[in-house]
């Protein structure tokens, strides 16, 4: 069942492509890695699904509804959540208060949240201005929030970045988990962790996918092989 | 009874004190601390826009002139009574809201500043120039306190009124900021660029904030039209719209009392130390400078440092954790 | 319509859009290149009359007064940008408008302490007094010295900004500070000298202001806004834009006195509102 059809996206800043014509679908309940050097697209890619940006050209379909122009806060509560690269939290409230902000705009009980905060073991936390806390569990709270929004897609931009060893195979163990009732899309630079997590791996480049594949596939593709280790 | 949060204990003891003002029967005394009401109504209102929403306006008197001047005006032609034109001052700021809102809220926060200033003066110019309906330059007078409901025009009885209108507003006011919708108020300060991403309209928590600021500071200027017994435009005047700004300042825009002690160290360096030191706008601005560059907790953030440094050397609040300090 | 009063009143919008232009000239320059909403422009502009007073009893001179007083408020400027204003550039811009109006008032009250409360004025020195008669109308020879010095000065900031090197740093700076810096440009030279050349030609503004209408505490408060809503009409950013929006705001102002003057001042914050709404870059404005 196909959850989300992008069909010819294009997003160009001046006079760079930065998104040039890329369309895919993705099914449900399939865990999808993003993968590409830096600058390939993929960040600019999610925000054009997640309306963060306006798309020069083309369409994206959710579910059977074309949401190209709807805002990002309709699009949220339709059910795509997407995480931040760089750590977007609510620094003076406390973790319970990040996840009821979620909370109001899914109708997550107050039950649910403290169920999120102790499957990512941040009741301890509860209280704490997130301000406060290590980076790593902020990390855990960006996820956190995403899932108290209840989420149908979730996107999340390089989860992994920053974490120790030992968080990333935690993370990892986590995600696969969340991956049962929620169809994910994750961008990482991670190799462990990609090859670790997807059923299927998307390449970008440049603006445009060019590899899309089951990860045996895309690891023997020489393509992506010169990309990553050839030319650069 | 225990009260547990700090800010309701401190709002009832303040209550408490201010209960015992007009015991001392001196009429200079309930004339200023009527007037640091007025003028703490009106920096809370603006603190929820400024602290909590993150939203600077240069145009806030415009709710409070839109307050007096429609109580003045129902009371002086429609019907003479304070209550009932209190009641419609306050009314009168929802579509002022509803519209100056809608059309300047979609912008960025430093468009949202300069187009308040905007509007606030396009209100001080109809103001001074509607003359036969404002009175223009000389304001409209006589606003009564005899009215047909209730009587206030002892001091002791026009106190009292205001004494609980504050009162009611600062817990109204708190209890709204502690719940949901404050919650996400709260959020907006903290994060905006995130608030969309988690399901939330970015207008609409702006609207409804500005909406209960707004409501709240015409609640203070209807009952400085009351109290004063006259209105003339230059409550309506920018400079007038950055008191309660500087206000919010002197005392601490992330607590939720940091206004209300603004407002006392305001009315006592502009009636006492005037009185003395003619140049107190001269050390108010140097204070602005000085809490810019250096203490941006405001005064009450300097006294929660105190605290805090207190706690740590004698260990005399004990049993308080510093979560609990939640003020 | 009366013709030749309607030509007194374009010339009065001209010399009044004029001082709008040395006051907003300064305030977009600024805010160009810092990003800072200067707040205390106007008390600079105001500071210049105050100083142009006390310089001209002292040396009796017009021409002399009119250049130490300029150079004198731009030095103050300067000396604001220095101690206070570097401070917050890294805060958020609500802070830094905060500070500015901090000093706003304190520039005010040294005003007041310095020169008194009450207005001060000079009277037209003898050799620019008198009119000229144009088509049966008398323009006095003052006011045609301020648009022609408004022009003057447009001319050379555009030239000065356009075509020197300073310029070329100040457009880097403007452009994007992170790639001036790489082209070992200092922004903070270019920020100093920026406060100095804006706040210097405030200076000048209000100098040649005071011989027409006495300078006192609270014109300082009147003028911003006028600043504020040329700036912000022109669109914050854009010195020929502020130019044609400052004398269009004069012009328009001053009509609007004589024609309608039950609501001459409600028009120009009418437009000023309407301009913020439909089009917030302003007319001329980049974002």
């Amino acid at each position: 069942m196909e959850i989300l059809k992008v069909e010819n996206l294009s997003k160009s800043f001046g006079g760079f492509k930065a998104v040039d014509g890329v369309s895919f679908s993705l099914r449900e309940l399939e865990i999808t890695a993003l993968i590409g050097p830096n600058g390939a697209g993929k960040t600019t890619l999610v925000n054009l699904i997640s309306k963060k940006l306006e798309p020069d050209t083309g369409r994206i379909i959710f579910r059977g509804m074309d949401i190209t122009k709807l805002s990002p806060h309709a699009v949220t509560r339709l059910g795509i959540v997407r995480t931040f690269q760089v750590v977007s939290l609510f620094p003076t409230l406390t973790v319970y208060e990040n996840l009821k902000v979620a909370a109001l705009a899914s109708g997550t009980s107050t039950k649910e949240i403290e169920g999120i905060m102790s499957d990512l073991r941040l009741e301890k936390f509860k209280d704490t201005r997130v301000a406060q806390l290590p980076f790593g569990l902020q990390k855990l709270v960006e996820l956190g929030i995403a899932l108290a929004l209840k989420p149908k897609l979730l996107i999340l931009d390089e989860p992994a970045a920053g974490l120790t060893y030992e968080d990333r195979k935690n993370l990892v163990k986590m995600l696969r988990d969340i991956g049962k009732r929620v169809t994910l899309m994750v961008i990482e630079h991670d190799m462990e962790v990609v090859f670790g997590l997807a059923d299927r791996i998307m390449v970008m480049n440049r603006g445009k996918i060019i590899a899309d594949g089951r990860p045996e596939e895309i690891a023997s593709n020489k393509l992506v092989r010169e990309i990553y280790l050839g030319e650069g | 009874m225990i009260i547990r949060d700090v800010n309701l204990a401190l709002i009832i003891a303040l209550t408490a004190l201010l209960l015992l003002v007009p015991l001392t029967g001196d009429r200079f005394y309930i004339y200023i601390t009527s007037l640091f009401m007025i003028y703490s109504l009106f920096a809370l209102s603006y603190n929820l826009l400024f602290g909590y929403a993150g939203l600077l306006s240069f145009g806030h008197a415009m709710f409070f002139a839109v307050g007096a001047y429609a109580t003045a005006l129902f009371t002086l032609k429609v019907l003479r009574d304070p209550l009932v034109g209190l009641v419609v001052g306050v009314l009168s700021s929802i579509p002022v809201a509803l519209v100056v809102g809608f059309l300047t809220l979609r912008h960025t926060r430093v468009y949202f500043a300069i187009l308040t200033l905007a509007f606030g003066m396009l209100v001080y110019a109809l103001l001074v120039k509607w003359r036969s309906v404002t009175g223009g330059t000389d304001g409209l007078t006589g606003i009564p306190k005899r009215g047909v409901i209730i009587d206030i025009s002892s001091p002791t009885a026009y106190y009292l009124f205001i004494l609980t209108f504050f009162t009611i507003t600062t817990i109204g006011l708190y209890l709204f900021i502690k719940s949901r919708w404050g919650l996400l108020v709260r959020a907006l300060g903290a994060n905006e660029d995130r608030l969309p991403f988690t399901g939330h309209s970015l207008l609409f928590i702006r609207l409804y904030t500005f909406l209960v600021s707004g409501l709240t500071a015409s609640l203070s200027g209807s009952l400085y039209a009351i109290f004063m017994g006259v209105v003339t435009p230059d409550i309506a005047y920018w400079t007038f719209s950055a008191e309660p700004l500087v206000m919010t300042l002197l005392g601490g825009a992330s607590y939720y009392l940091g206004p209300v002690l603004g407002a006392f160290i305001f009315i006592t360096l502009t009636t006492i130390v005037a009185r003395y030191a003619e140049y107190w706008l001269l050390l108010l601005g140097l204070a602005v400078i000085a809490i810019v560059i250096g203490f941006r907790g405001g005064l009450g953030g300097m006294l929660v440092s105190i605290l805090y440094i207190v706690r740590e050397r004698s260990g005399v609040w004990g049993r308080w954790r510093y979560s609990r300090l939640k003020i | 319509m009366d013709l030749d009063a309607f030509l007194v009143q374009l010339i009065v919008g001209l010399y009044k859009g004029s001082f709008y232009w040395l006051l907003a000239v300064g305030l977009t320059l600024i805010f160009g290149v810092t990003r800072i909403i200067n707040f205390a422009h106007a008390a600079f502009f105001v500071m210049g009359g105050y100083l142009m007073y006390t310089f001209y009893n002292y040396t009796g001179s017009f021409i002399l007064s009119l250049v130490l007083s300029s150079i004198t408020t731009g030095l103050l400027g300067v000396l604001s940008e220095v101690i206070l204003i570097r401070r917050v550039y890294r805060l958020e811009p609500i802070y830094q408008l905060l500070l500015t109006f901090g000093i706003a008032l304190v520039v005010n009250e040294l005003q007041k302490i310095i020169w008194g409360k009450f207005p001060k004025y000079l009277s037209i020195p003898d050799y620019l007094k008198g009119y000229i008669s144009i088509g049966g109308v008398n323009i006095s020879y003052y006011s045609l010295t301020i648009i022609i010095l408004g022009f003057l000065v447009f001319l050379s900031v555009y030239a000065i900004i356009n075509m020197s090197l300073w310029g070329l740093r100040v457009r880097a700076v403007w452009r994007d500070k992170t790639m001036a810096q790489i082209l070992r440009i200092n922004p903070y030279a270019v920020y100093t000298s920026t406060f100095f050349l804006g706040t210097a030609l405030a200076g000048l503004g209000g100098s040649l202001m005071i011989a027409l209408h006495p300078v006192g505490p609270g014109l300082g408060d009147h003028l911003i806004i006028y600043a504020f809503i040329v700036v912000v009409i022109a669109g914050l950013g854009n010195i020929v834009g502020a130019y044609i929006t400052s004398l269009l705001v004069g012009v328009v102002s001053s009509l609007a006195t004589w024609l309608l003057p039950e609501v001459d001042i409600l028009i120009v914050y009418s437009i000023a509102a309407l301009v913020l709404l439909v089009r917030p870059e302003g007319l001329f404005g980049e974002r």
